[in-house]
Parts: structure tokens; C-alpha cells; sequence
């Protein structure tokens, strides 16, 4: 028997099979093939890496330039029934501000086919907890609140596959957390829920199963867990300005915590695994050898970097 | 049946509760205020004289086509622009089914907006000459005008952002120059249908002698129609397959182009 492939489930609700978007020259999704099942599967990765591309394609939004998807064993692109059992949060403040929230949602209920509306709306504007404020224009609402009135009005069909993108962006901690329990409750009635971010942390405190993206490219696919160990794993870059630098570039090497030193136009350039231990050092190692730190300042840390060392190694 | 209603009903909001239709409705009563402007200072037979050379081309020519450019190129234009269309598309609807709600929502959209400014100058004419035969004729030579623009604004609308300066464009050149010089291609004007709507009501079969027409009245209808044959259901029918190639067109465009940019 051989074994799945991290960037595939064993019984797929979503198909996708090297699937790539151009948008003239530049390609915003390229040759990526992996599927999703029931359960919360985080979509990760920097600001353009192609994630919104792709969930897009999945929602039927935008047509691939190659490839071939299908959600529910359905091509979104050319049966429309599928809708009626898919709901998307998308990222774009894609609200009616001139609708109260709840003829927001009641208007996707109707657009849907749904028997009762007036019912199934108030059912999804409960679930994310905005009871309250469902008879007050939306283009009042704050971020937080038109995030969630957007997952009222996804969720208003009772979707067997949900796409969400950056559904937090906006709320506040304690509507993130009441999200994230939705969230999960969805996947616990064996719901497919696709979570789109640009954010670690949150992917993590959702989904299970993460795949990373970079560059349009798929770049790691696996449990939370093992992308997370994989991203500890990555040395940390730090920019030291000093009077002596290569003096100081030296004495650092010899530390058990730097991983390299590199000067470059008298700046150092220090990998280390553990900016704190780093931290605590410094001082005393300069003080030690009479040299003037002018500037300690971690480097390249953001998560573009990170994806970039997870695919390429630098 | 429900979704098609509940498409109307929130573009008709999306489109005429907002502060764009204050400005539209304003131009909308331009021709009448003109024409009340005339009627208060001139006699009776002038003022009827007027309201066919002056108000009913500035009616039907101009301010039903602006208004119907702008409505038209707002009504799927809009959804694009706000990224609400993928609240409206991935819903199990079939594409011609939004594009016909939503060409029905803007033509009524228009029709209230534009058909009160028209309203208003059938009003005036009858309060200052007290002839009110030709309220109904300009009444549906403005539905006509409306859908016509209407149906093509709303697939530029989907296309472009800038569909409402083509819309203008066109509205000046083809419409107001191009058909306006060369009565082989007046038949394609969609004002024109409109107006040959309103000749083909007023004078009925008896075109020039109804309603008691004077030479000097059809003369200046068929100035107005540049060659086109007054007709309502000529005209009636031209708009219709506009509509029905609009909305086929725009089923197309949605399942063959990508939703969102």
C-alpha cells in the first residue's frame, strides 16, 4: 500500500490537479495539486503567495488558466448547483452597506433556495453572535462585525464545503475566539472548511492540517504541528552595528549560539538559533571586550522570509 | 421565482437609494422645467411646438439615455466595483437568470427615474396647452429608450469600469452624430426607437392625420426619426432582442470570464 501524500486527503470533497492562474504575465498560482476533505485545512502563506488565487478558483470566482478542480465532484466554473452546497467568506469587504445585517443574510438565503429564510438567517446571525445588531445598515458595522456578517451570510445555506479568507482580519480577541469555536464546531459535523492566512498563529488555532504557499507554488503540506516544528527550526537573522565589528564577529563565533557571522560594509550579519539567549549574551560579551554596540536589530523575520527558507533553504 | 424577485428588489435599493439618483432626478426635470420656462412666455401652439423640437429629443435623446447610461452601467458595474458580485454568483442561480433579473431591475430603476422627469413634462405640456393625448406615448417611448441603453450598459457595466464615459461616447457619436447624419443607420439608434415609439402612437395608423396632426407636426417627428418608421412595436421588438442578446451575452461573460479581478 502506499502512502498519501501530505498534500492529499484519503476521501476529498476539493480536487485540485496542477492547477495554475496567469493574470497576463505574471503567474499567481502555478502547477499546484492537493485536496481537501472534511475538517479545517489552513491555506498559509505570505501576502501574494497566491492563496486567495487559489481559494477563488475553488470558489468557481475565477477560472484556472490550466488545470483541472473540482468541488464535490462538481466543476464550480460550469454547474452552478454546487453553490448550494458552498459558502464563502471572502477577503474584499464584499457587503451591501446599504442592507441591514440581517437582509444581508436573508437575502443569501434567498439567493440560495433556502426554504425558510427569514429563519435560516437568523439561525447563521445568531451562530456568530450578532443578534444585536442585525437590524442596524451594515455600512455602520466595524471591521469585526462585517467579518462576521460575512460568515453569517456564508454559512446561511448550511454549506457542506466552507472557504474562508483571513476570515479574523477586523475582529476583536474575544470575537476571534467565538469564530475559531465556530469554526471548529463546523469541522466537527464533518464540514470541508478551507482557512485562508497569512498568519502562523491563527492557522494554527484552527486548522489541523496546513498547506503552505509561496510564490503560486505549494510549498509544504502537512500537519499544524510539523510545519510549526519546521518553522522553529529556522535561524533567525540579526544586524549588530559596533565600533569593532570584526572583533566582535570573532568572539561571537565561538558562542554555541550562532549558527554564522558575516561582515558586510562593517556590519555584522549573525544567524542565531535563539534570539534571546543572543540577547542576554551580547551585552556582556561587548562589555567583556570593550566594544560599543551601537545597534542590534533582528532581520529579515517576516513570514515571506520564513516560507522562502522553507522552500528554498536561505 | 424568488431569487429573481429578490435580485430586483436589492439592486432597485443598490441602485435608487443612493445619492447619485438625487442628481439623476434632477436632470430627469430639466426638459420640463425648460419647457415651463417656454410655456409660461410664449403662446399655446408655440409651446406644443417646442415640447416636439425641444423637450421630447432632450427627454428621450438626452436625459433618458444619461440616466439609463449611468443606471445601466451600475447595476452588475456596481457589484464588481464593490466585490459583492460573488455574493450574488456563487449562489445556484443560473448566470442568464442574475443578468435577467438585474436588466429588469435597472430598466425599472431607470424607468422611475427618468419616466418621472418625462412624467413631469406630460404634465407641463397638458397644464400649459391642455393637450394630455401624448402622456401615454412618451411614457412608453421612454420605457423603450430606457430598456434599449439599459440592456447594453449593463455588459459594458460587467466589462469595464469605464462604462459610463463609453456609454457617453457613444451616446454623443453614434447616437446624437453618426444616426443623426446617415438615415441608413437611424434604425440602429436606440432614442430613435423611442421616438418612432411616440410617432407610432400619436399617429397611430394614420400617421400624420391622427389626433388631427399638422404637416408642419410630422415634419417635425420625421426630423426626429431621421428615416426610421414610426412604429410602437417595431420599436417595442427592437429593444426586446437587445434585451434577450444583452442578458445571453452577460450569461456568457460570467461562466466564460473570471467573476472577480
Amino acid at each position: 500500500m502506499t502512502s498519501l501524500s501530505p498534500a492529499f486527503v484519503a476521501n476529498p470533497t476539493i480536487e485540485i490537479t496542477e492547477i495554475s492562474k496567469w493574470f497576463g504575465q505574471k503567474v499567481a498560482v502555478s502547477s499546484v495539486s492537493c485536496s481537501f476533505g472534511p475538517g479545517i485545512t489552513g491555506l498559509l502563506g505570505p501576502n501574494g503567495a497566491g492563496k486567495t488565487t487559489l481559494l477563488r478558483m475553488m470558489a468557481g470566482l475565477i477560472r484556472p488558466s490550466r488545470g483541472k478542480l473540482t468541488v464535490l465532484d462538481t466543476n464550480p466554473r460550469r454547474d452552478v448547483t454546487v453553490f448550494q452546497r458552498v459558502g464563502l467568506v471572502p477577503e474584499d469587504d464584499a457587503v451591501y452597506g446599504f442592507l441591514t445585517g440581517r437582509q444581508f443574510v436573508e437575502y443569501g438565503a434567498e439567493l440560495a433556495g433556502v426554504r425558510n429564510p427569514s429563519s435560516a438567517a437568523a439561525h447563521a446571525i445568531s451562530a456568530v453572535g450578532m443578534g444585536d445588531a442585525a437590524e442596524r445598515r451594515i455600512e455602520g458595522y466595524s471591521k469585526g462585525m462585517r467579518q462576521r456578517i460575512k460568515v453569517a451570510g456564508a454559512l446561511v445555506n448550511d454549506p457542506e464545503v466552507l472557504y474562508l479568507d483571513e476570515p479574523l482580519n477586523g475582529a476583536d480577541p474575544v470575537q476571534r475566539v467565538r469564530l475559531i469555536e465556530l469554526f471548529h464546531q463546523l469541522a466537527r459535523e464533518g464540514r470541508t472548511v478551507v482557512v485562508s492566512s497569512h498568519v502562523l498563529e491563527e492557522v494554527e488555532k484552527m486548522a489541523t492540517r496546513v498547506i503552505a504557499m509561496v510564490d503560486g507554488r505549494l510549498a509544504a503540506a502537512g500537519d499544524a504541528a510539523a510545519i510549526r516544528a519546521a518553522f522553529t527550526d529556522i535561524p533567525y537573522r540579526v544586524r549588530i552595528d559596533a565600533d569593532v565589528p570584526r572583533k566582535l564577529g570573532s568572539a561571537l563565533l565561538g558562542q554555541e549560539v550562532i549558527r554564522s557571522v558575516e561582515v558586510v560594509d562593517e556590519t555584522l550579519h549573525v544567524q542565531t538559533d535563539d534570539l534571546g539567549d543572543l540577547g542576554r549574551m551580547l551585552p556582556s560579551l561587548a562589555r567583556s571586550l570593550d566594544i560599543r554596540l551601537t545597534m542590534v536589530q533582528p532581520e529579515d523575520l517576516s513570514l515571506e522570509s520564513v516560507f522562502r527558507y522553507l522552500v528554498h533553504g536561505q | 421565482m424568488t431569487r429573481f424577485f429578490a435580485i430586483i428588489r436589492v439592486t432597485l435599493i443598490q441602485l435608487i437609494g443612493r445619492r447619485r439618483s438625487i442628481g439623476l432626478l434632477v436632470l430627469a426635470a430639466v426638459p420640463a422645467g425648460i419647457l415651463l420656462l417656454v410655456g409660461l412666455n410664449v403662446g399655446d401652439r408655440e409651446t406644443e411646438e417646442f415640447f416636439r423640437t425641444g423637450a421630447l429629443p432632450l427627454v428621450l435623446g438626452v436625459t433618458v439615455p444619461i440616466i439609463a447610461i449611468t443606471l445601466g452601467a451600475g447595476s452588475l458595474g456596481d457589484e464588481r466595483t464593490h466585490k459583492t458580485i460573488s455574493y450574488l454568483a456563487l449562489r445556484p442561480i443560473r448566470r442568464e437568470v442574475i443578468a435577467a433579473a438585474k436588466l429588469v431591475a435597472a430598466w425599472l430603476a431607470s424607468f422611475l427615474v427618468a419616466g418621472s422627469g418625462a412624467f413631469l413634462a406630460a404634465i407641463v405640456l397638458g397644464a400649459t396647452v391642455g393637450s394630455w393625448d401624448e402622456m401615454f406615448a412618451i411614457m412608453v417611448a421612454t420605457a423603450i429608450t430606457t430598456l434599449g441603453f439599459v440592456a447594453i450598459m449593463q455588459v459594458l457595466g460587467y466589462i469595464t469600469d469605464r462604462a459610463v464615459i463609453i456609454g457617453l461616447a457613444y451616446l454623443l457619436i453614434w447616437e446624437g452624430i453618426v444616426t443623426g447624419a446617415a438615415s441608413q443607420v437611424a434604425t440602429t439608434s436606440i432614442w430613435r426607437m423611442g421616438v418612432s415609439a411616440y410617432a407610432g402612437i400619436v399617429a397611430g395608423d394614420h400617421w400624420g392625420s391622427a389626433l388631427g396632426l399638422e404637416a408642419r407636426v410630422v415634419a417635425d417627428l420625421e426630423d426626429l426619426l431621421s428615416g426610421v418608421n414610426p412604429g410602437v412595436w417595431g420599436a417595442v421588438v427592437k429593444v426586446l432582442g437587445i434585451a434577450v442578446v444583452s442578458v445571453g451575452a452577460l450569461g456568457v461573460l460570467m461562466r466564460d470570464r473570471d467573476l472577480v479581478s
